[in-house]
């Protein structure tokens, strides 16, 4: 049977390549070219990489001294590898008048010669004196020497780690954050109920009495996680909801819509054909524009008007960077674009100019191969925009890094920005960051850092960590969700209180359990199905009519001893505050970060008020406040008698919410 | 613009010294096997991008380290051996398995269709009878093998049910399958 299935997988590859007509590519000059720099690396210390000169050019033309002082290295090298790994003889040491000639090893007698005219071709025959044979190469020794799976010890920040490594280097760094911010966690759940979060975090479904009896060993109350996870991420329906997740915080909405569900499944598609989780977002962006492409589904969802949401979502989930805020100003505290942040937010603008849609589930327009042809006697395209100052600047297509959108060498510019975020560092973190909201119910650290600053250097620590792993493990989103769900983080049992015991903690507790909260240490939150826009809709509404409850109108500003008579809350308004551990019931607990925040948007002279509710509902990944969020903003505002610093506290408790 | 793995870029790197006698036969030893290779790692399920990566590995593997060579045929298996073990270490680190691991079964079914030319002959074949399929059941397979079309939408192109469609692509292959055994047997038997 197994002979059957292999004998049918060869057979698939082999038709595959002909109706593709994808043969093997000829990678003899990538092969020689790694060869080469292997040899360089050696022998120099130093990658061989970026000179123009021919090899044997270059070494003529070293000065003397520098040759010595690199033969003395590169003796010392040597000697230091052989003895570390027991080589011996694979390099002689080249004299310096060899240097001169040649930086590769003098040939050996049993190098390797490609063509069986320098070796006469021998049978192997098993009758023959074993003492007149030449004894071939023993296959099973060298093979046992390449290094297996289990013998290697990376170090503690080496990249491409094993699954266990990494889930242990995610508990290692997060005990760190816990210790740093003086809180203990939760205790790990029972396996029974950690085994049915796993599942539904990766499948969206629970498991059956029948499942769980072959994954739980009840008498010693245990947990086959490696197997529960490695068939969860291994099944369609990982695929499935997975993708729905994605599109759903993508595009801020229940995923329910047919053109939403045709995109959900091409993406599931991809991940079934496990094709590298940045080549998928390369072909959201930059792909080919036809009925049925993936493109046209993500921007047909996106694109519009000047094309501001894409770019928004663009810059919140692929670039791990609230690019919202530098449409009219530069953002202070964001590391990662370089200079003037409002050109580079105009730039992208830039970037997908041209890019046009009437709607989702209809054909997206690209003009940018018209737009963007070279053409001397058509001005290149650029947009214009608005300073602080009121000044009119241009700016043109040109990617984040600051190049022209052509040094990239894709027709398009979208493309160009397609491949550059595919290939990013900042695209891993922003990965890591999402995949990690959803698996935990909020970011792993911020896109605005103002506000939520609890563990933040841990946090960001992790989040490199974990991006390096993404790319080394070929951008497998999977294996991703794997680590995390595999932590012991996620094991971690969410503690609830009652709303006796709510209404009986002091200030003390309140600002533990909060901690506790936002370091991570207090379990997973479930992330409700509506779309966010609708939850901040929902708290909003809760938030006006507790305000504008006569009694106890002000509990959301009071600490938790009460007189007697303030604490008899209206039951739907209690529930509601309730849900978010209570803690945001006492406006004294927006925390300083919070307050000084808000301070400054206050301070901010030149902003509107739409545009201050705008900063605040910006500091979650939902982007841009929609007219009904507004409205509801502005009731807050009237049930504050116009005191804005009130008014937008407790929008930012409702935006808050939306995370705890 | 050729890259590695990691996106670096490999075009544009200093001219290779090509007439040294090392140079020449380390060369001429991936010409003679790389397509064979790269080939072998397709049919264990390695994506393109990754079969690229590894078959630039398992010769860098072989380079290293001088070994003797018996024949073309002994070196072949030998490469694949290590290209083999190079995709079940990856495979193993990303949590994932291949369908065998066990590399002589890989080998036995691997000998019965590509044979000693690293598969260049067996799709020559295949090339000529896939011509002498119905055109019905060419476009089966060019939906399924060139678009990754599903069962679904194949049946759809072709207008008739989904299994139909399946039908129709177990028979092309079995057909296919049968045309190509029987011309490798010919042709082996006229070599002989």
């Amino acid at each position: 049977m197994q002979d059957d299935k292999t004998s049918e997988q060869i057979f698939d590859s082999l038709v595959e390549e002909l109706v593709t007509g994808q043969g093997p590519p000829d990678l003899t000059a990538r092969i020689l070219t790694a060869w080469q720099r292997e040899q360089n690396a050696a022998i120099n210390g130093i990658p061989g990489v970026g000179s123009q000169a021919s090899v044997v050019q270059r070494s003529s033309a070293t000065p003397r001294v520098i040759v010595w002082l690199t033969a003395i290295a590169a003796c010392l090298l040597l000697g230091f590898v052989g003895w570390k790994w027991g080589l011996t003889a694979l390099i002689q040491q080249p004299s310096v008048a060899q240097q001169d000639k040649i930086v590769s090893p003098s040939p050996s007698k049993n190098m390797i010669a490609g063509s069986s005219k320098q070796f006469t071709e021998k049978q192997p025959t098993s009758s023959a004196n074993p003492e007149t044979i030449a004894a071939p190469f023993d296959l099973d020794s060298e093979i046992a020497s390449l290094p297996a799976a289990n013998s290697i010890q990376p170090t503690k920040d080496s990249i491409g780690q094993f699954p266990a490594e990494v889930v242990a280097e995610i508990d290692r760094r997060m005990s760190e954050l816990w210790t740093s911010v003086e809180v203990v966690p939760s205790s790990v759940s029972p396996p029974t109920e950690l085994a049915q979060r796993i599942s539904q975090t990766l499948t969206g479904q629970d498991l059956s009495d029948n499942q769980l009896a072959q994954l739980v060993d009840s008498a010693k109350q245990q947990l086959d996680k490696s197997t529960l996870i490695t068939n969860a991420v291994d099944s369609i329906a990982f695929k499935r909801w997975w993708s729905q997740k994605l599109v759903q915080l993508w595009l801020g909405r229940s995923g329910q819509s047919e053109a939403e569900s045709a995109l959900i499944e091409a993406l599931a598609s991809r991940m079934s054909d496990q094709k590298r989780w940045n080549l998928v977002v390369a072909e959201l962006i930059g792909g080919e524009i036809s009925e049925d492409s993936l493109a046209n589904k993500f921007l047909g969802m996106l694109a519009g008007g000047e094309n501001h949401r894409l770019v928004d979502c663009i810059g919140n989930n692929f670039m791990n960077q609230q690019v919202a805020c530098m449409r009219c100003h530069r953002q202070p505290d964001s590391e990662n674009l370089p200079g003037n942040q409002q050109s580079t937010y105009w730039s992208l603008i830039a970037l997908v100019k041209g890019v046009e849609a009437k709607g989702p589930g209809q054909l997206v327009t690209d003009r940018q191969l018209e737009l963007f042809a070279a053409n001397a006697r058509k001005p290149v395209p650029s947009v214009y925009f608005e300073l602080p100052n009121g000044a009119l600047q241009q700016a043109f297509a040109r990617l984040p890094n600051g190049q022209d959108w052509t040094s990239l060498s894709t027709k398009l510019p979208r493309t160009s920005l397609a491949r550059w975020i595919s290939d990013s560092d900042d695209f891993d973190r922003a990965v890591v960051n999402t995949t990690w909201h959803l698996v935990f119910g909020r970011p792993l650290i911020p896109l605005v850092s103002n506000v939520d600053v609890v563990g933040l250097e841990h946090r960001r620590q992790l989040l490199d960590f974990l991006a390096q792993q993404f790319n080394s493990a070929d951008h497998d989103l999977s294996q991703l969700v794997s680590w995390m769900v595999a932590s012991r983080t996620f094991a971690t049992q969410r503690s609830e209180i009652t709303r006796e015991q709510w209404q009986g903690f002091d200030d003390r507790q309140l600002e533990t359990r909060q901690m506790a909260d936002l370091a991570f240490a207090n379990g997973v939150l479930t992330i409700a199905d509506a779309p966010l826009r609708k939850r901040l809709q929902d708290n909003l509404n809760y938030v006006v009519t507790w305000r504008s409850n006569s009694k106890p109108k002000s509990m959301l500003a009071q600490p938790a001893q009460l007189d007697t008579a303030q604490k008899s809350l209206p039951p739907k308004t209690a529930e509601a505050v309730l849900f978010s551990s209570g803690f945001a019931v006492h406006g004294l607990r927006h925390t300083v970060a919070e307050q000084a925040y808000v301070d400054r948007i206050i301070k901010a002279e030149k902003l509107t008020w739409v545009e201050r509710v705008q900063h605040v509902v910006g500091l979650s990944s939902m982007g841009l406040a929609n007219d009904d969020i507004q409205f509801s903003a502005k009731e807050l505002l009237q049930q504050h008698s116009g005191n804005a610093k009130s008014a937008l506290l407790d929008l930012m408790w409702a935006v808050r919410a939306l995370q705890l | 613009m050729s890259v590695t793995e990691r996106g670096e870029d490999t075009s544009g790197d200093p001219q290779l010294a090509l007439d040294t006698p090392v140079v020449r036969d380390v060369a001429a030893l991936i010409a003679l096997h790389q397509a064979m290779v790269w080939r072998y790692l397709r049919a264990l399920g390695a994506e393109r991008d990754l079969a690229d990566d590894l078959t630039q590995e398992t010769f860098l593997q072989i380079i290293r380290r001088p070994l003797e060579q018996i024949s073309d045929a002994a070196t072949a298996g030998y490469l694949r051996r290590v290209a083999h073990n190079l995709l079940v270490s990856r495979r193993r680190r990303e949590g994932r398995m291949i369908v065998t691991e066990n590399a002589e079964h890989m080998e036995t079914a691997w000998t019965k269709w590509a044979g000693f030319d690293g598969g260049e002959r067996a799709l020559e074949v295949l090339t000529d009878c896939f011509s002498q399929l119905t055109e019905r059941a060419r476009a089966a397979l060019k939906l399924r093998f060139d678009q990754g079309a599903s069962r679904q939408a194949i049946a759809r192109a072709l207008g008739v049910g989904e299994h139909g469609a399946k039908n129709i692509m177990q028979r092309a292959k079995s057909i296919l399958k049968e045309c190509v055994e029987l011309k490798l047997t010919q042709l082996e038997s006229h070599t002989k």
